[in-house]
C-alpha cells in the first residue's frame, strides 16, 4: 500500500480541522470486507475509543469508517490500522505459503497441483 | 388589450414556467352569470345558418351550410377556420344554428314551463292571482334581503297557490283546469274535466254526432308548443318576475338551435372515405332531416295527423339532442343500434365534463410504479428508478452556480443520465437536445432554462390512493437509485396506509420553484409528521422497527465496546460524531446495555441539544403491588418506560413508545418538544440501526414457532372442555326451561348471549395462556409484545384455537332446517355445532370448522367490498358540504360567501394538529412539568413551599397573555389553574403524611423531614417558572393559523376513520338485549340527517335513580301496553237475553309489574281509542278487575259478527304507555367507588318529548339519538350537541379519536342554517353554495337549467368553482393579497348644504 494515506484511491475523510482525532473515512468501491477487517485491526488499537463501520445504502459502493481516538490524529490511526492489517495478512499469506510449501515437501510423492 | 401586453412580456423574458402573476387587468373572470338565449341571440351569434342535412360533397370537402361547415371552425390541422382564418391550435371554433320549421319545448326547461302554465291563465296569459296577493308576493320577490334559495321556495309557493283547481282568471275571468305532463310524450296536458263551466253546451251540441272518441279531446287539450309559446309571449314582465324569471319565458320554447363548433364535435376521417361523425353531430342531422320533411310537408297539402306526427318526432329528437335519456313518443320506432350522447350527457356524471374534465384534470411531469422499502433512506427521501428519471424533468435556470452541471447535462442529451431533454433560450426559442448537443452545450448561457433529468434533492409529491387525507399527498425529496421500483422508509407507511404487496404509487414533479417551495413547507413529510384528526403521530416507526429495539431494549443485552461502537455507527452512517456513555459495567470487561444504545440514538453528541423525558406504560405493563401501594416505575416485565434526558432509564421499547397513535410517545414528544427535526432524525437512526441489526441478529418464523408444547396444549383443551361443559348445562337449564332470561331478553335470546359470552372468553383465555406458555424467543410471541404486528389471539389462533366464527355478529346460522350444518343433530346448541373451531390452525380445521370459517372470511369479504364503496360516497359528500370552510384572520370560519359558520374555530382557535393532551386538550401539562423539573435541575436552589407556589401561580396567571384579550381562552386557563391547585394539594398532602409520621417518631428532625419532602415532590422557582412559560408560550403557538381550510380537514378526519370501520356493526348499550347501530351505517345515518333511523333509543335518567322498584315503575309508566296483555280473558259471552264481550283483567300480574290499572282505567282507554264507536253506556264494570262491553250494533243479524269484531279489536288498544315506544330497559350501573348502582332507563323508539314529561324521569337529563326528533323537541343548539355527541360516541365505540372540533364543525355545518340540514344532494343544496358547486356534486343538468331560469349568478368564491374556472382559490396561501393604503376619502355629512357658511 503506498506510504500515502490520502493517495489510496476513492478515500474521502470528513473530519474537523480543529480536532484531529475524530474523522470518518468514506471509501468508495469498498465493501464489508476491507471495513470490517479495518474495524478489527483498530479495535486492537488501545488508542482507540471509537470505531465502527457502516454502508450507507446497498446500493452505493461505498462504506463509512469511524474512528475516535484519544488523541492522536485518526488519519494516523487509520493508516497505522491499514498497515497492522497488510502485516496480518502478510503474514497469513506467508503462514499459508510456507504451510503449501512444508506440505509438498513432506508429501513430495503425491502430486499436489 | 391585455392579451398583446401579456405576450409582449413573454417574448421579453422567459421564465421556467409562466410564474402565476395574479391577473389584474380586466380579463379576470369574476363571475358568471346564467341566461337563457333567446332565439334572436341564438341566431345572432352564430357565423353559419345551418340547414343541409349533409355532411360531404363528392369531393370530400364539407357542404357549405352544412354541419360541418368551415365557418364554424378548422376541421383538423390541416384546415384552416373560414371565419377567421385561424388554424386548428387558434380558432375556438364558431357557433351557426338551426331555423326549427315549428318551435319544441325545450327538455331541460318542460318542468319549468309546467310550473308558469299552471299559474298563468291559459287565455290571457295573466297570472292567476287577485291583485291584492300578486302585489304582496312582487314586493317579497323584488326585496333585495331575500336570497335566491329563498326565491325559488316562495316561487313554488306561488305556483302552488295558482294551482289550486278551477281558478277562475281574475283578469277575463275564464276558467282554467289543472296542467300536466302527459305520460307518453313530451307534451303538456290542460286538463279541464274537471270544470263545469260552458263545456256542458259543447258537451250536447257533439253529443248527437255519437262519435265518442273525442270525449276526453275536448274537456282536455293538449298544448302544443307553439300555443305556448304564443302564451308566453303575452306574458307581462312584472308576471315573469313573479315567478323568478330572469328572462323572457318564452326563451324556453326552442325555435332556432344553436349549432356547437366543429371543435367540440370533431369529425373523425377514417380511412379512405369513411368519416365517423360526433354524436352531437348526427343528432343534429337527424332533426334537420325532420324538420325538412316538416317544411315539405307543410308547404303542400297534407294531413293534419301526420304534420303532428312529424312535429311530435322534431321535438324527441331535439328533446334528445339536449338529454338522450328522454324517454318519450312511440319507443319501439326510434331506438337507434346505440344511444347518440345529449348534451347533458357530456357534463353528467363521474367522467363528465364537470367531474371528469373541469374538477379534475390530467397531468404532465408524473410518474407511476411499484412501490417496495428502503430502511436505508430518510423518511424525507423517495427512491426514483433513474429510468424514470430520465423522463421526468425540472427546467432549471442557467446560472453561475450551476452552469458546469447543465452544460454536462445538455451534453449528455435525453438518454444517459444525469442529461436533459430541452434547452429554452432567453429568447424564447426552444431546442430538443438529440442532435448537436455538444454545440448546445458550449453555448449554454445566463438565464437559458435547461429541461433536465430529475436529480438528487428534487421536490416530487408522492401519493397513493385512495387519497382519503392530506397526508395521502406529500412532499419528498428524490434519489435516483438504480431499479425499477419507487422506495420510501417503511415509517411513511402509516399516511399513505401503503403496504409492499404490489401496491402502486404516484410521483408528480413540481415545475417552478414556488410551487417547490410551496410543495416542502406544506407538504413535506417533516411538516406532516402528525394528523390534524386528533394530533396524534402518524409517521412513526412500524414493524421491524419495533422488533429491533423491542430486543435491543431488553434487561438482559450487553454489548462490549467494538459491537456497540459499531452499531452507534450504523445508525448515523458512521458519519456523526458519538459520545459513549460510560458503560454499564466497567469489569471485567466494559459493557453497554442495549438501553444505552437509545440514549445515544435520541443524543448521540453532546451538540445535540435534545433533553427527552416521558415515561409510558407499554403493552406489556404490569401493575406491582408492594405493601398494597402500586409502585409505578417497578415494572416486573419492564413495561415502564422512561426516558431522563435523553437517557433510557427503565422500560423495554415497544409499539406504545415509538409506534403510531400515541401522544405521549417518544417521536411526539420530540416533535413538540424539539420540533419536526429531531424526531425525522431519531426515526432515521432507528431505521438504519434497526435494518442492520436484526440484519445481523436474524429475525425469522417457522412451524416450530406454532407447535404448542404437550403442557400448552393440555390446558387449552382443559379451558376449551370447560368452556362446553358451561355451554352444556346452560343448554340444559334452557332446555328445562330454567334459564333466567336477562333483562328485557326471551330465553333463547339469553341463551345465546350467554353461549357467546362463554365462548369468548375460551378464545381470550386460550390468548392469555398462548402469552404466558409460550417460549419468549418465540417470534410470533416477540412481535406481539412489542406490538409490531400481531395480536394474542392471532397467536393463539395458530398455536392453541382458532375460536368462535361469526356471522353478523351471531353464531353461524341455520342455513338447513333447524341446523347450521347437515352434520349436526336438529335444535343443537352446541358450541361445535354452531361455529366454534376448537382446533389452531397449526391442528388444521375439522370439515365442519372449516365450512364455519370459510362462512366468516365472507362475511368479511363482502363487508369490505360494500364499505369502501359507501364511505368513499359518504367522504365525497363531506368534503362537497366543508370544502369552502376557512378560517379567516377574524378567526371566523365562514364559508364561500363569507357567511359565518363559527365564530371561533372549535370554542378555542386551537389547531387540532397541535393538541397534545388527552381529548383534545392543547398541553399535557404533567409531561410538561415533569420535563421542566428535568431540564431545569434543582442544583441546590430553594424549594418552594406550597404557599409560595400558589404565590407564584396567582402572579403569572393574572398576566396579559393569560386573559381573554391576550388570546387565551378561559378553559386553558382554569385547567393550568387546577393542575398546579391539584399539585398545591398533592405538596401538601406529602407533608401532611410525613409530619404525622414524624409524631410517633419524634421532633428533633422536623427539618430533616421537610427536606425530604421537598425532594420528593418540591420545586424550585426557576423550574415552576420555566414550566408555567413553556406552557403559556406553547399554547399561545398552538393557535390555529387564518387561511387554514379546515372544512376539508374535518371531512376527512371523519371520513378516513370511516374506511377502518370494522363489521363491528351492532354494540350493546349496557343491555345485552339492546342493540344500537354502530360503524359505517350509523355514521351515515347521523350525517345524513336521517328522519328514520333504524335504532332510537332515548336514554332517560330517573328522579329516583339509586332504587330499581322506582325505576321499574316509571318503565311501567312508559312501556306501552295492550289490554290482551293484562288481561287474563277476552270472552264472549251469549246469553240468551244479551250478548257482550268480557274482558276479566290479571290483578296479579298488574300487581307484579307495578301498574296501577283497574277496569276503570281500561275503560277509559277503550273510549278514548279512535275509531273503535264505543260509548260510556257501552261498557260496563261491574267490578274494578271486569268489563263487559256490548255492542252497540242494533242490527241482530250482524250482532255476531260485531263481537267477533270487538274481540279482535280489544286486545291491541293501548292501556297504558307511549305508543312510539317500543320498549323500555333498566340499565344499571355499578358505582366503584360508592359501592351503589345507579339505575337508569333505556327506551327503544322515538316521542323524547312524552318520555322526557313521564312522571318519574329526569327531563333534563334525558337524551336521544335520534337527531332530528332532537331538533324538533329541543331546539337547533340541542340537535347540534346530539350530532357531536353521536358522532364521538360511534367513532369512540370503534376505538378512534377524532378531534371534537371536527365533529364541530361538521354539527355547526349541519345546523347553522336553523334546520337540521343532512350532508346529501338535498341538504347541501340547502346550504347556499353556488351553482357550480352542486352542478360539479350531483344532478348536473338540473342545477344549470334552474340557474339559468332564474337568473343565478356565480361569484366564483368557492373552491369547486375556483378548480372549475382555473383561478387560485381564495384560502390557505390564496388568501393572501396585497392591499394598498388608500387615503381615506373624506367623509361627507349627509343632510342640506349649509346655504351661508356657518361660523365655527
Amino acid at each position: 500500500m503506498n506510504n500515502n494515506f490520502a493517495e489510496f484511491s476513492g478515500v474521502m475523510e470528513h473530519g474537523s480541522f480543529s480536532d484531529l482525532s475524530k474523522s470518518s473515512f468514506s471509501l468508495t468501491d469498498e465493501d464489508h470486507t476491507l471495513a470490517n477487517s479495518i474495524r478489527f485491526t483498530l479495535n486492537q488499537d488501545p488508542r482507540v475509543t471509537f470505531c465502527g463501520y457502516s454502508i450507507p445504502h446497498p446500493s452505493d459502493n461505498r462504506v463509512n469508517i469511524r474512528i475516535q481516538t484519544t488523541g492522536e490524529p485518526a488519519t494516523d490511526i487509520m493508516k497505522d490500522a491499514c498497515q497492522d492489517l497488510m502485516l496480518v495478512c502478510k503474514h497469513v499469506r506467508e503462514t499459508f505459503d510456507q504451510a503449501v510449501v512444508d506440505f509438498k515437501k513432506s508429501n513430495n510423492d503425491m502430486d499436489v497441483n | 388589450m391585455a392579451m398583446t401586453t401579456s405576450k409582449d412580456q413573454a417574448q421579453n423574458v422567459a421564465f421556467t414556467k409562466q410564474p402565476f402573476i395574479e391577473d389584474v387587468g380586466p380579463r379576470k373572470i369574476k363571475g358568471m352569470h346564467f341566461t337563457v338565449q333567446s332565439a334572436a341571440e341564438i341566431a345572432k351569434m352564430a357565423e353559419v345558418q345551418v340547414w343541409k342535412g349533409q355532411y360531404y360533397d363528392p369531393t370530400r370537402k364539407p357542404y357549405a351550410d352544412g354541419l360541418l361547415d368551415p365557418r364554424m371552425g378548422a376541421a383538423n390541422k390541416f384546415s384552416e377556420c373560414a371565419t377567421c382564418h385561424g388554424r386548428f391550435s387558434d380558432c375556438p371554433g364558431h357557433y351557426g344554428y338551426f331555423k326549427l320549421p315549428l318551435p319544441v319545448y325545450n327538455v331541460g326547461y318542460l318542468s319549468t314551463i309546467l310550473d308558469i302554465l299552471k299559474c298563468i291563465c291559459k287565455t290571457c296569459s295573466r297570472i292567476l292571482l287577485d291583485d291584492k296577493l300578486r302585489l304582496d308576493f312582487l314586493k317579497k320577490m323584488r326585496s333585495t334581503k331575500i336570497e335566491p334559495l329563498k326565491k325559488t321556495e316562495l316561487m313554488k309557493k306561488i305556483v302552488k297557490k295558482c294551482n289550486s283547481r278551477a281558478a277562475k282568471c281574475p283578469k277575463c275571468g275564464s276558467l282554467n283546469g289543472s296542467v300536466k305532463k302527459v305520460v307518453s310524450t313530451l307534451g303538456l296536458l290542460h286538463d279541464r274535466s274537471k270544470l263545469n263551466d260552458g263545456l256542458e253546451e259543447c258537451r250536447s251540441a257533439i253529443a248527437h254526432t255519437k262519435e265518442s272518441k273525442g270525449s276526453i279531446n275536448i274537456q282536455s287539450h293538449i298544448l302544443n308548443p307553439a300555443t305556448v309559446l304564443h302564451l308566453f309571449k303575452r306574458m307581462l314582465d312584472e308576471d315573469c318576475e313573479l315567478l323568478y324569471l330572469s328572462g323572457r319565458p318564452e326563451n324556453l320554447i326552442l325555435t332556432n338551435i344553436a349549432v356547437p363548433p366543429i371543435a367540440i364535435r370533431p369529425s373523425v376521417i377514417m380511412d379512405g372515405s369513411q368519416s365517423n361523425e360526433n354524436d352531437l353531430t348526427e343528432r343534429l342531422k337527424q332533426i334537420i332531416q325532420v324538420s325538412a320533411s316538416i317544411r315539405k310537408e307543410t308547404s303542400e297539402p297534407s294531413t293534419a295527423a301526420r304534420y303532428l306526427e312529424n312535429w311530435d318526432l322534431l321535438q324527441v329528437e331535439v328533446a334528445q339532442y339536449i338529454n338522450s335519456d328522454v324517454r318519450a313518443g312511440p319507443a319501439a320506432m326510434y331506438q337507434p343500434q346505440k344511444t347518440l350522447a345529449g348534451l347533458i350527457q357530456r357534463l353528467k356524471g363521474k367522467q363528465g365534463r364537470f367531474r371528469g374534465n373541469l374538477s379534475g384534470k390530467r397531468v404532465e411531469y408524473t410518474g407511476r410504479t411499484v412501490i417496495s422499502p428502503d430502511p436505508n433512506l430518510k423518511i424525507t427521501e423517495v427512491a426514483i428508478p433513474i429510468r424514470m428519471a430520465r423522463i421526468l424533468t425540472y427546467p432549471e435556470r442557467v446560472s453561475h452556480h450551476n452552469i458546469e452541471k447543465l452544460r454536462q447535462c445538455v451534453s449528455n442529451g435525453p438518454d444517459k443520465y444525469p442529461g436533459a431533454r430541452m434547452l429554452r433560450r432567453a429568447d424564447g426559442s426552444t431546442w430538443s437536445i438529440k442532435v448537436s448537443r455538444k454545440r448546445l452545450a458550449d453555448e449554454l448561457k445566463y438565464g437559458d432554462i435547461v429541461e433536465r433529468h430529475l436529480e438528487d434533492g428534487d421536490i416530487v409529491l408522492f401519493n397513493r390512493q385512495p387519497s382519503l387525507h392530506r397526508m395521502s399527498i406529500m412532499s419528498h425529496r428524490a434519489r435516483i437509485m438504480p431499479w425499477r421500483t419507487l422506495r420510501f422508509n417503511e415509517s411513511v407507511c402509516n399516511p399513505y396506509n401503503a403496504d409492499f404487496d404490489g401496491d402502486e404509487m404516484n410521483m408528480h414533479v413540481p415545475q417552478t420553484e414556488e410551487a417547490r417551495t410551496e410543495a416542502i413547507l406544506l407538504m413535506g413529510v417533516q411538516n406532516n409528521l402528525c394528523t390534524p384528526k386528533n394530533g396524534e403521530i402518524l409517521v412513526a416507526s412500524t414493524q421491524d422497527f419495533l422488533t429491533t429495539s423491542f430486543l435491543v431494549t431488553r434487561k438482559d443485552t450487553f454489548y462490549d465496546r467494538a459491537a456497540f461502537c459499531l452499531m452507534c455507527s450504523y445508525m448515523g452512517d458512521g458519519m456523526e460524531h458519538i459520545d459513549l456513555p460510560t458503560p454499564a459495567v466497567i469489569k471485567p470487561v466494559e459493557l453497554w446495555t442495549g438501553k444505552q444504545l437509545f440514549s445515544v440514538l435520541v443524543r448521540p453528541n453532546a451538540n445535540v441539544r435534545v433533553y427527552l423525558n416521558l415515561t409510558v406504560r407499554e403493552k406489556n405493563y404490569t401493575k406491582l403491588q408492594v405493601n398494597g401501594r402500586e409502585i409505578e416505575a417497578m415494572c416486573p416485565s419492564d413495561g415502564f418506560v422512561c426516558f431522563y434526558n435523553s437517557e433510557l432509564i427503565s422500560g423495554q421499547l415497544g409499539k406504545a413508545t415509538l409506534g403510531n397513535g400515541n401522544k405521549d410517545g417518544l417521536y411526539s414528544v420530540l416533535l413538540r418538544d424539539y420540533k419536526a427535526h429531531a424526531a425525522a432524525a431519531c426515526m432515521n437512526r432507528l431505521a438504519k440501526l434497526s435494518a442492520r441489526w436484526i440484519g445481523n441478529h436474524g429475525f425469522s418464523i417457522g412451524i416450530d414457532d406454532v407447535q404448542p408444547s404437550k403442557n400448552l396444549h393440555a390446558q387449552k383443551e382443559q379451558i376449551i372442555n370447560e368452556g362446553a361443559n358451561t355451554c352444556d348445562e346452560k343448554i340444559k337449564l334452557f332446555n328445562e326451561g330454567n334459564l333466567p332470561p336477562e333483562p328485557g331478553c326471551d330465553a333463547a335470546q339469553s341463551l345465546e348471549a350467554r353461549i357467546s359470552q362463554i365462548l369468548n372468553g375460551i378464545r381470550d383465555a386460550t390468548g392469555k395462556l398462548c402469552m404466558k406458555e409460550l417460549h419468549w424467543r418465540n417470534s410470533p410471541l416477540i412481535m406481539s409484545q412489542c406490538g409490531s404486528k400481531g395480536s394474542p389471539i392471532n397467536i393463539s389462533q395458530m398455536v392453541a384455537c382458532v375460536g368462535q366464527q361469526s356471522v353478523g355478529g351471531k353464531r353461524a346460522p341455520n342455513g338447513f332446517i333447524d341446523r347450521s350444518l347437515p352434520h349436526f343433530p336438529r335444535k343443537d346448541k352446541t358450541p361445535a355445532a354452531k361455529g366454534f373451531v376448537g382446533h389452531s390452525f397449526y391442528d388444521g380445521l375439522s370439515a365442519t370448522e372449516f365450512f364455519f370459517h370459510t362462512m366468516g372470511g365472507r362475511e368479511g369479504l363482502v363487508d369490505t367490498a360494500v364499505k369502501t364503496a359507501d364511505t368513499g360516497y359518504m367522504s365525497r359528500r363531506l368534503i362537497k358540504a366543508l370544502e369552502d370552510l376557512f378560517i379567516h384572520y377574524d378567526n371566523t370560519v365562514r364559508n364561500a360567501s363569507g357567511g359565518i359558520v363559527q365564530f371561533c374555530y372549535g370554542d378555542d382557535g386551537m389547531d387540532p394538529a397541535h393538541m397534545e393532551g388527552k381529548d383534545g386538550a392543547p398541553l399535557n401539562f404533567e409531561r410538561l412539568f415533569f420535563k421542566a423539573k428535568a431540564t431545569s435541575p434543582a442544583r441546590g436552589n430553594e424549594k418552594l413551599s406550597p404557599e409560595k407556589v400558589s404565590e407564584i401561580v396567582e402572579t403569572r396567571l393574572s398576566k396579559h397573555d393569560l386573559t381573554p384579550e391576550g388570546g387565551c381562552s378561559a378553559a386553558f386557563k382554569t385547567s393550568l389553574q387546577s393542575f398546579l391547585d391539584e399539585y398545591v394539594k398533592a405538596l401538601n398532602r406529602t407533608q401532611e403524611n410525613f409530619e404525622s409520621k414524624e409524631d410517633h417518631s419524634g421532633k428533633e428532625n422536623s427539618t430533616t423531614a421537610e427536606y425530604i419532602v421537598k425532594h420528593i415532590s418540591g420545586v424550585t422557582a426557576k423550574q415552576l417558572e420555566v414550566f408555567l412559560d413553556t406552557c403559556i408560550s406553547r399554547y399561545h403557538s398552538k393557535k390555529i393559523e387564518a387561511g387554514t381550510a379546515i372544512g376539508a380537514i374535518g371531512a376527512q378526519s371523519i371520513g378516513e376513520p370511516g374506511t377502518q370501520m370494522t363489521l363491528k356493526t351492532f354494540h350493546f348499550a349496557g343491555v345485552a338485549s339492546m342493540n344500537v347501530t354502530l360503524g359505517v351505517p350509523r355514521i351515515k345515518e347521523i350525517i345524513n340527517g336521517a328522519k328514520r333511523i333504524s335504532t332510537p333509543i332515548i336514554t332517560a335518567a330517573l328522579e329516583c335513580d339509586d332504587n330499581v322498584n322506582a325505576a321499574r315503575i316509571v318503565r311501567g309508566r312508559m312501556e306501552k301496553i295492550s289490554l290482551g296483555q293484562i288481561a287474563k280473558s277476552i270472552k264472549v259471552v251469549i246469553t240468551s237475553r244479551s250478548a257482550s264481550v268480557t274482558v276479566t283483567l290479571d290483578m296479579e300480574m298488574i300487581k307484579d309489574a307495578m301498574l296501577s290499572i283497574d277496569a276503570y282505567l281500561v275503560q277509559d282507554s277503550i273510549l278514548r281509542t279512535p275509531r273503535i264507536k264505543l260509548k260510556q253506556e257501552h261498557i260496563r264494570v261491574p267490578d274494578p278487575r271486569k268489563l263487559e262491553i256490548t255492542p252497540y250494533e242494533a242490527d241482530r243479524s250482524k250482532l255476531h259478527f260485531h263481537l267477533h269484531h270487538l274481540k279482535t279489536m280489544l286486545p291491541n288498544i293501548i292501556i297504558k304507555g307511549i305508543k312510539t315506544v317500543e320498549r323500555a330497559v333498566i340499565s344499571k350501573e355499578d358505582d366503584k367507588k360508592t359501592q351503589t348502582s345507579k339505575y337508569k332507563l333505556l327506551v327503544e323508539g322515538t316521542g323524547l318529548l312524552q318520555v322526557m314529561g313521564t312522571e318519574g324521569v329526569d327531563g333534563i337529563n334525558t337524551k336521544s339519538n335520534h337527531i332530528i326528533e332532537v331538533q324538533q323537541t329541543l331546539g337547533i343548539e340541542a340537535a347540534r350537541t346530539c350530532i357531536i355527541d353521536e358522532i364521538e360516541y360511534t367513532m369512540k365505540s370503534h376505538g378512534m379519536s377524532i378531534d371534537t372540533r371536527h365533529m364541530m364543525l361538521l354539527a355547526d355545518v349541519m345546523t347553522s342554517r336553523g334546520e337540521v340540514l343532512g350532508i346529501t344532494r338535498f341538504g347541501i343544496q340547502k346550504m347556499g353554495k353556488s351553482v357550480l358547486m352542486l352542478a360539479s356534486f350531483e344532478k348536473t343538468s338540473d342545477h344549470l337549467f334552474n340557474a339559468s331560469v332564474n337568473g343565478r349568478e356565480d361569484m366564483i368564491e368557492g373552491v369547486s368553482e375556483c378548480i372549475i374556472m382555473g383561478i387560485p382559490m381564495q384560502l390557505g396561501t390564496g388568501m393572501i393579497k396585497v392591499r394598498q393604503r388608500v387615503e381615506v376619502p373624506p367623509l361627507l355629512s349627509y343632510g342640506p348644504t349649509p346655504i351661508l357658511c356657518e361660523s365655527k
